[in-house]
């Protein structure tokens, strides 16, 4: 019975050993691809990548990862404030129609929030007043929304940029030629 | 019930229609029923929206006193509106309506022959625009 799981695990290995990929650099993972010219192996590669890694962070105060996570957060943010102004809407048509509604004048009335109350028209005009409005606030909160975003990723972008340069520096000086 | 009282005005706009003979001549009439047929909503964004006038707030029905210088609701809307007017002229076949009432100027325009009203209602950021037709009420109604 061991013998047959033995046998089992160091074929499992065998397999798991062929098919999966050799494990990615930490540069690699950054889309930087850092060969060694001085024949380097992939441990001491690997070493000089992390000092460089550390490097770079120190020098731009940047750190890719924290900045992917950071990413990741205000991409949820924006689409949990595109969710709110979305809910927002909803019901705003009905809210204005109960409270578009008062007594007063003929012509003193059209197009007035301040509808009569029982006024079907009232309502009407207050309920189509109020999804104008809606409309028109909710476009330009999402607008601002997208701004905020698009500002964000840019922002990130030039900053993962500049950490490469810092990071390639390092690398270079370390006998390796960097292309990312 | 507002159905009923809509199809109530509407069979008295037939009658009177009908007892008036030449329903749409206006002319020296005192008293006038108008009904707008269709209205046009506009705003500052350049954003417009064509519907029924009592979309915005606009009675179905609208009894014009030109003695009085009142515009005013049937009697048999669901309450009394009612709004002066400021001034009133006949003049070459038209008969001409302002005034001024909590910011909105209004204008009208009717036809005494044809019967046909086009009216402006402005205020700040907003304008519609109505086409509606009138007919004189008989005197002692």
């Amino acid at each position: 019975m061991t013998t047959m799981l033995v046998a089992l695990a160091a074929v499992a290995s065998a397999q798991s050993t062929t098919s999966t990929p050799p494990p990615k650099t930490l540069a690699a993972t950054m889309e930087v691809y850092v060969f060694p010219t001085e024949g380097q192996d992939a441990q001491q590669q690997s070493k000089d990548e992390a000092v460089c890694y550390d490097w770079a962070v120190q020098n731009t105060g940047t750190d890719p990862f924290e900045l992917a996570k950071k990413a990741e957060q205000q991409k949820q943010q924006a689409e949990q404030a595109q969710a709110e102004i979305a809910q927002a809407g909803q019901g705003a048509g009905a809210k204005g129609a109960v409270g578009g509604a008062a007594a007063g004048a003929l012509i003193g009335e059209i197009a007035s929030d301040d509808a009569g109350k029982g006024a079907a028209y009232g309502a009407a005009a207050g309920a189509i007043v109020a999804r104008r409005r809606t409309r028109r606030a909710k476009a330009e909160a999402s607008e601002q929304v997208e701004q905020q975003s698009q500002q964000a990723q840019h922002a990130t972008a030039e900053q993962i940029e500049n950490f490469k340069k810092a990071f390639s520096v390092c690398l270079e000086a370390k006998d390796y030629m960097v292309k990312f | 019930m507002r159905k009923n009282g809509w199809l109530m005005i509407l069979a008295t706009v037939l009658l009177l229609m009908a007892t008036t003979g030449a329903a749409e001549d206006l002319r020296g009439a005192e008293k006038i029923l108008c009904a707008g047929v269709q209205a046009t909503y506009c705003d500052t964004d350049g954003d417009c929206e064509i519907g029924m006038p009592w979309n915005w707030g606009m009675p179905q029905f609208v009894e014009i006193h030109l003695d009085e210088k009142m515009l005013r609701t049937t009697p048999a809307a669901e309450r009394l509106r009612q709004t002066p007017i400021r001034t009133l002229e006949r003049e070459s076949g038209e008969i001409y309506l302002q005034g001024v009432e909590n910011g909105r100027a209004f204008s009208f325009v009717i036809d005494e022959v044809s019967g046909v009203a086009s009216i402006a209602i402005a205020a700040h950021g907003l304008t519609i625009s109505v086409f509606g037709a009138c007919t004189p009420i008989p005197t002692g109604e």
